[in-house]
């Protein structure tokens, strides 16, 4: 029976090749928007395009920023959105930290099943619909909540009946769907900022970040998920990107596709898993490169490579590697005080070794 | 449903297949989306955390769906899609676009509407909470050290000094220096947050798992109701002036 399925879909496939997937959202919700089924929330101000797969355009707005946070960050990093906004305070971009805000719940669904499709595009569209009605651009601190709302805008343009569900529910807020021209990422931000933030830079930071060696680790929900919006196109280069701009040695190693063990729900109920998924790609960071530095985007792997490190010693195994978000680097490079500012002394594994290597006193 | 997003295969796999968890399944509209017909080329499995560790395979979940063996269903319903990493590494890789995560994400929301996850979900509860009445995922206080003994010793120093270190972080962000939640989300946002639970069937769904957590909310929402719903009224006739 599973030969002739496959069969059928194998002949559907040749037919179409085999990326028959291939869409263009944009062109879907601009059509949507012409119908009257949908508004989109169009970037306001400055923006600047930056490549995604098959060479299609984002558009990154570089101001309004409607700053959609993560509560995992809140909690437990807080030195991400510190960051963030710092390095918004010094590039003089307007920003929004709404507490009429609530979470994005993907990481509840994907680690309870808790909840449902219009329960979570419905919370997706009321976050949208808060930056739509405040006037500013929505961009995303959280990588679990950009996977979610990139997968959100598509399930709602490609389904009528999802789309009708959440459009009566929002009518019972007094809201309407209000989908965002574009799904940005902070990480994508700081990227498109790339520029203005080496020209800001202090320069003593900057010869302290010279030479760094780091390897980088990116969320899985920010490129797998959904993987034909990011930036670079299959592969990210934000963070490694946005590194190198800054002077740092960024070096590749062979398990950098590897998921970090986070898995929602392991990171708090099974955590001999996330242990064990870190050990081999924590060995693989130390026998191929030893660097000075992990760097991340994600809340989901900040806080696993931060925290499964000591631990590793139980098997005999001795890591140390400062785990650090693209932004507390720019906030670094921008002159922040690495505590204060970056929050960098919430991390668990010594950062203090890297500061002493920078040349930045944090005491 | 457009034309796009037909697809023969699993129309064709829904009329010839039985069983009830099988039924259910195939009643979500992003089984359409995830599954294109398999090689058994085991792509998927190469490049699975949860397949490196435990007994499970995404493979087999595609397969099983073609299939529609309701046995080795039966076995992952119980219990086997608790250990997906939900990580979509499956999804990236697959030669077929074919979504294992995402079928699975599609049981597990059976499983819990169907009364088999109270195991999975034990040891829950204090997040399903602070979701459903702070707005929030995640607090500092949840982080304790003896819930993570494993985190090492600068958890215990980082956790006695949370206080001091958020309020020198937060100075001028109003909201932000709070630890039994994420941030200081509005009542009006945790109403209009329990509303869509409320109106989504969401709600329901989280007393199969915990009955006294529906309770909670429901009284929450009453107590507020009546300030809420004037506000939310107000935005109803805002937004419809602003449609004329
Ligand atoms: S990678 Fe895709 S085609 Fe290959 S075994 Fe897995 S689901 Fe089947
Ligand atoms: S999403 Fe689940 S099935 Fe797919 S690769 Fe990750 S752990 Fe495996």
């Amino acid at each position: 029976m599973s030969y002739e399925i496959n069969d059928v879909k194998t002949g559907i496939n040749h037919a179409k090749g085999m990326n028959y997937h291939v869409h263009d959202i944009r062109a879907e919700m601009k059509k949507l928007e012409e119908e009257g089924e949908i508004k989109i929330g169009h970037i306001i101000g400055q923006y600047k395009e930056e490549e995604v797969m098959y060479g299609i355009k984002k558009k990154v707005p570089l101001d309004m920023h409607y700053q959609h946070k993560s509560c995992g960050q809140c909690a437990n990093l807080p030195g991400v959105p510190r960051s963030n906004f710092y390095y918004r305070d010094k590039l003089g971009i307007k920003y929004y930290n709404d507490m009429q805000q609530t979470s994005c719940t993907a990481w509840n669904y994907h680690a309870s099943g808790l909840g449902n499709l219009v329960q979570l595009a419905s919370v997706a569209a009321r976050n949208w619909h808060r930056a739509y009605e405040e006037g500013y651009n929505f961009t995303i601190h959280c990588v679990t909540s950009f996977g979610n709302y990139l997968e959100m805008r598509h399930l709602l343009v490609s389904n009528k009946e999802l789309r009708d569900s959440v459009k009566k529910v929002l009518a019972k807020l007094g809201r309407e769907l209000v989908i965002p021209e574009e799904i940005v990422h902070d990480s994508e931000i700081a990227y498109a900022l790339r520029d203005k933030i080496l020209a800001a830079a202090d320069p003593e930071r900057i010869e302290g970040i010279k030479g760094l060696r780091a390897v980088e680790h990116y969320g899985c929900h920010f490129f797998k998920q959904v993987s034909d919006d990011i930036i670079g196109g299959k592969r990210p280069i934000v963070v490694g990107g946005l590194a190198s701009h800054l002077g740092v040695q960024m070096e590749e190693y062979s398990k950098w596709f590897m998921c970090c063990g986070f898995g929602f729900r392991h990171i708090l109920v099974n955590r001999e898993f996330t242990r064990s998924a870190q050990n081999i790609k924590l060995k693989a960071i130390k026998q191929e490169v030893d660097p000075d530095m992990i760097l991340v985007n994600c809340t989901g792997c900040g806080t696993t490579f931060d925290k499964t490190q000591w631990i590793q010693k139980a098997v005999g195994e001795d890591y140390h590697y400062p785990v650090v978000f693209y932004s507390q680097l720019a906030a670094l490079a921008l002159g922040a005080h690495p505590f204060k500012e970056a929050g960098l002394n919430f991390h668990v594994t010594p950062v203090e070794p890297l500061l002493d290597k920078m040349g930045i006193a944090y005491n | 449903m457009s034309e796009e997003n037909k697809n023969p295969v699993t129309e064709k796999i829904e009329s010839t297949k039985g069983g009830h968890f099988y039924k259910e399944i195939m009643k979500d509209f992003r089984i359409k989306e995830s599954l294109h017909g398999c090689l058994n080329c085991g792509t998927c499995v190469a490049n699975c955390p949860a397949a490196a560790f435990y007994d499970y395979s995404p493979r087999e979940v595609c397969q099983m769906i073609i299939e529609g063996d309701e046995e080795t269903i039966e076995e992952y319903m119980k219990s086997k899609i608790w250990n997906c990493a939900q990580c979509y590494s499956c999804k990236y890789r697959c030669p077929k676009e074919n979504s294992a995560a995402d079928i699975v994400m599609a049981m597990r929301e059976i499983a819990v509407r169907e009364g088999l996850a109270a195991e999975a979900l034990a040891g829950y509860t204090r997040i399903a909470k602070l979701v459903l009445t702070r707005g929030n995922q995640l607090a500092p206080d949840m982080l304790s050290p003896d819930a993570f003994p494993d985190w090492g010793p600068r958890m215990i120093e980082l956790s006695s000094k949370k206080m001091e270190m958020r309020e020198e972080l937060f100075e001028g962000f109003p909201g932000m220096n709070v630890v039994d939640r994420a941030w200081a989300a509005e009542d009006y946002t945790i109403y209009e947050m329990q509303k869509i639970w409320e109106e989504s069937g969401a709600l329901e769904k989280v007393g199969t798992v915990f009955p006294f957590l529906v309770d909670i909310v429901q009284d929450d929402m009453e107590e507020k109701a009546e300030e809420m719903e004037a506000k939310i009224q107000e935005k109803k006739e805002k937004l419809e002036a602003s449609k004329k």
